[in-house]
């Protein structure tokens, strides 16, 4: 086994005040034949104690990175279902007592989120949301098996860091994005231009080794919480494990982590980064 | 009047009933991602739009009997859905409303041009109503609105300038 679960790749950058607000791990896995409503019940038996309140959402479609050339579609990228990933309508949310953590479970779903409510809290870091993780993965495993409803075939991993950049801080306004994100130019070949109102970015990268992508997407959003509006960066990688073994799918969680962390540090600037307290 | 339905969507009672259009349907960046911290995606949005959302959202930070006569602040989805219906307006410069807290936990835009003026009512079951009022007379006695839709919202504000 490599590093350990809860100790920190020392080579990855760290930062003392990252702007991150979310991190989001997900597992998707064919739906599973003979799971139906009364086993959303079954399973908030398990864990209502830790996790007393419950939402009902509409499902997620599922998200396939492709990175073989398809015979049929003839291109490269993300294949998204259309309509309910099965033939359940149904996205649970099983909300933990602080309301900082959330299990979502749909068939073909498991997620857990771990998010900021006051904007205070200290990031508990992504060893121990992984931790957290795993133990839930082989509790809901171990549930399907108590259920005979069979063992998940996890078809991708992923992982999601929600990053909210505030205005006035580090950056004035989209005139001033080259000093948060590190390939902005800032500039324009002429002068007719004024500085953007707005922007919009959506980047994607190949992990090597057809491993899956790194997706970046930048935003201005107004957060509901506070009525605040701020820039939104996140940073999703998405693949397939080498398998659905336990091992398989946290290695794969570990990897596109990593990608997210460095890729988060390429993508924006010293300058923020001296603001953010980088460490490492 | 019938609200308009979602067919088939269970309610949080395990019901299979016909319900009114989830208020989350305006805003499908709060239900098409596996983000949980909620935000609304505004790049396309007019600076009035935005100003207006902020002020809505600001009435979550209301407590119980936030005007001293027992009332009560609104839900999120009252809010959502006051939120959609200053989504919905796409006019070239519309009129601005006043956005106000009502007592039993909706929201209140009023508009006012020349003659006329115009209410819009979230409710706190989630409902939408409006008067419309000329010369100081109400025209009715309030009707619902079947949903927060652009058509729905727009031809009431039609109306508006049009006095």
């Amino acid at each position: 086994m490599g590093r350990g679960a809860t100790e920190r790749d020392p080579t990855l950058p760290d930062f003392t005040n990252p702007p991150v607000i979310e991190t989001v791990l997900s597992l998707q896995f064919a739906p599973l034949e003979k799971f139906g409503i009364p086993h959303f019940g079954l399973y908030w038996e398990k864990i209502r104690s830790e996790y007393p309140r419950t939402e009902l959402h509409p499902p997620l479609a599922s998200v396939t990175e492709e990175l073989e050339p398809s015979l049929v579609h003839k291109s490269i990228g993300l294949r998204i279902a259309l309509g309910f990933p099965s033939g359940l309508p149904v996205r649970c949310w099983f909300i933990g007592e602080s309301g900082n953590r959330l299990l979502q479970v749909q068939d073909g779903r498991f997620i857990y989120n771990w998010r900021k409510i006051k904007g205070d809290e200290v990031y508990p870091r992504y060893e121990s949301i992984r931790e957290k993780f795993k133990e839930e993965w082989i509790r809901y495993c171990a549930f399907l098996q108590e259920e005979n409803l069979g063992t998940p075939e996890v078809t991708q991993c992923e992982v999601t860091y929600v990053n909210h950049i505030e205005y006035n801080s580090g950056w004035e306004g989209y005139g001033e994005l080259g000093k948060v994100i590190a390939c902005w130019k800032g500039s324009y070949s002429g002068t007719f231009l004024p500085s953007p109102e707005k922007v919009n970015l959506n980047v994607r990268h190949l992990l090597p080794g057809k491993e899956g992508r790194l997706h970046i997407s930048l935003e201005p959003v107004l957060r509901s919480r506070d009525a605040v509006e701020v820039l939104q960066l996140n940073l999703t990688a998405r693949g397939a494990p080498n398998s659905s073994s336990v091992e398989d799918v946290f290695r794969w969680l570990d990897l596109g982590r990593s990608w997210v962390v460095r890729g988060f540090t390429d993508f924006t600037t010293e300058n923020m980064h001296k603001l953010w307290r980088r460490e490492v | 009047m019938i609200a308009t339905t979602v067919s088939g969507w269970p309610t949080m009672r395990g019901e299979r009933t016909a319900q009114r259009i989830p208020p989350w349907i305006n805003f499908p960046e709060l239900s098409s991602s596996p983000q949980w911290v909620s935000v609304f995606h505004v790049l396309n949005w007019s600076p009035w739009q935005v100003d207006a959302v902020k002020r809505i959202l600001q009435f979550q930070s209301l407590r119980d009997n936030w005007d001293s006569y027992g009332g009560h602040p609104p839900s999120f989805d009252v809010i959502l859905t006051a939120s959609s219906v200053v989504r919905n307006i796409t006019l070239d410069d519309p009129p601005k409303p006043r956005i106000v807290p009502v007592p039993g936990g909706g929201i209140q835009f009023e508009w006012k041009k020349g003659r006329r003026e115009l209410e819009i009512e979230v409710r706190p079951d989630g409902s939408i109503e409006y008067l419309k009022i000329d010369d100081g007379d109400p025209i009715g006695d309030g009707e619902e609105l079947e949903s927060a839709s652009t058509g729905s919202v727009e031809s009431l504000l039609s109306w508006l300038i049009a006095g």
